[in-house]
């Protein structure tokens, strides 16, 4: 069997980010091009960072995205198979794409708490399962799954999201076990509080009061996450699997 | 059907060989746990491997995976899929479900009973 640095020299290597048109996934997508490899991407709408990306690759040679909406599991096996059809391979999944909700269990709407187990937690799995299709044959591959500082520590207003959150460390931690043997890496990466659409409705007191708690006194960026999901897509983490980093300031502690 | 034979006797064969290289052919009624020695994730893979040549997925709905013992149980699950008939065929899937679980090898078992893979 190849290990991953016998397969990584061999063909550009080719992501997967579930929703990479704007905040981390973007950033991440920016990352993992200006690091040579083929990203492929979706959500259900288009931005101008799209756009951009692909009037700059009309061939689709580096970058490839189509609109889907993640709570469909056909559609993203479609996907999925549509990305190993086209570059032939399947090196990494980055589980990105994920919706909130605010608000206390007992106000909110059951169509709320739906959508974010579909998107958070049941897309994650049905989009890891096509994509193990391509990394299974290949014998190596390396998944990284977005937790939150929301799925190691409590907060009031976020009980479902974080139980979404929480779940994919356990899908992490049984299927890294799962897959192992076959050189597929799975880990988590938990970030504190980042500057996205996500938290664009926190107030300046609130964010003050995030950094206030937060030992490196300041809230975090994509990028300071988008480092480490490289690192642990790379050969560089190559032993490294099963496990839940937090890129939070110290905020969990 | 030859060839769709053969392709999945090529790809058990290569999936054994990374195990076991000394293996030179396998045969349709080979136990691919008792005779050849695979696990359930060899199977996964072998699965994956065949989707990715014959873009078909029997176990997806047709079949249940728990029902393949042998390559020939997996010709037969395939052919269900490439097969035309609306009158299901009788074979491997329409079997009594073997009284073990699938793929898992007796280690599998005695670990899972020592609470080695879940509780
Ligand atoms: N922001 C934070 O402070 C923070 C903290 C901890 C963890 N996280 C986690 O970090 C990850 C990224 O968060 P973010 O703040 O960057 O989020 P964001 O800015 O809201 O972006 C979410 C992305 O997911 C896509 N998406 C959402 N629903 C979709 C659907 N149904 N189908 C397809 N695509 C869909 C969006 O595109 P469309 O809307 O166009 O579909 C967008 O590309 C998430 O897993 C989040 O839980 C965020």
């Amino acid at each position: 069997m190849k290990t991953k640095k016998e397969s990584m020299t061999a063909e550009r290597q080719v992501a997967i980010v579930s929703g990479g048109s704007r905040g981390l996934g973007r950033a991440i997508v920016a990352d993992l091009l200006r690091r040579d490899m083929i990203v492929a991407t979706f959500s259900r709408s288009k931005t101008p960072f799209i756009e951009q990306r692909l009037a700059a690759d009309p061939q689709a040679e580096s970058f490839h995205w189509a609109s889907i909406d993640g709570a469909d599991p056909q559609a993203l096996a479609g996907f999925a198979r549509d990305v190993l059809r086209r570059y032939g391979r399947i090196d990494a999944l980055v589980n990105n794409m994920a919706v909130t909700g605010d608000g206390l269990l007992t106000m909110i709407r059951d169509a709320d708490i739906h959508a974010q187990v579909s998107i958070n937690l049941e897309s994650a799995i049905f989009l890891t399962r096509a994509c193990l299709k391509g990394m299974l044959p290949q014998g190596s591959g390396s998944i990284v799954n977005i937790s939150s500082v929301n799925a190691l520590r409590g907060h009031a207003g976020v009980s479902i999201y974080s139980a979404t959150k929480a779940a994919l460390i356990g899908l992490t931690k049984s299927l890294a076990v799962e897959v192992g043997p076959a050189g597929i890496r799975i880990n988590c990466v938990a970030p504190g509080y980042f500057d996205s659409d996500m938290t664009s409705g926190f107030t300046d007191d609130q964010r003050a009061r995030i950094a206030r708690r937060t030992p490196l006194r300041r809230l975090g960026t994509v990028e300071d996450i988008a480092n480490l999901i490289w690192f642990l897509l790379s050969p560089e983490a190559e032993f490294i699997t099963a496990q839940v980093i937090a890129v939070d300031g110290g905020f969990v502690g | 059907m030859e060839n769709l034979n053969e392709t999945i006797l090529a790809v058990v064969l290569d999936v054994v060989q990374e195990k076991s290289p000394e293996i030179e052919a396998v045969r349709p009624d080979q136990m691919l746990v008792e005779d050849l020695g695979l696990r359930s994730l060899d199977l996964a893979r072998i699965i994956a491997k065949l989707e990715m040549k014959l873009d078909v997925d029997p176990f997806a709905e047709l079949v249940a995976v728990t029902s393949i013992r042998t390559s020939g149980d997996l010709s037969a699950a395939y052919a269900k899929c490439f097969s035309t008939d609306e009158e299901p065929a009788p074979e491997a899937a329409n079997r009594p479900r073997p009284p073990r679980a699938g793929l898992a090898s007796q280690r599998e078992l005695r670990q899972k009973a020592r609470g080695e893979q879940s509780q």
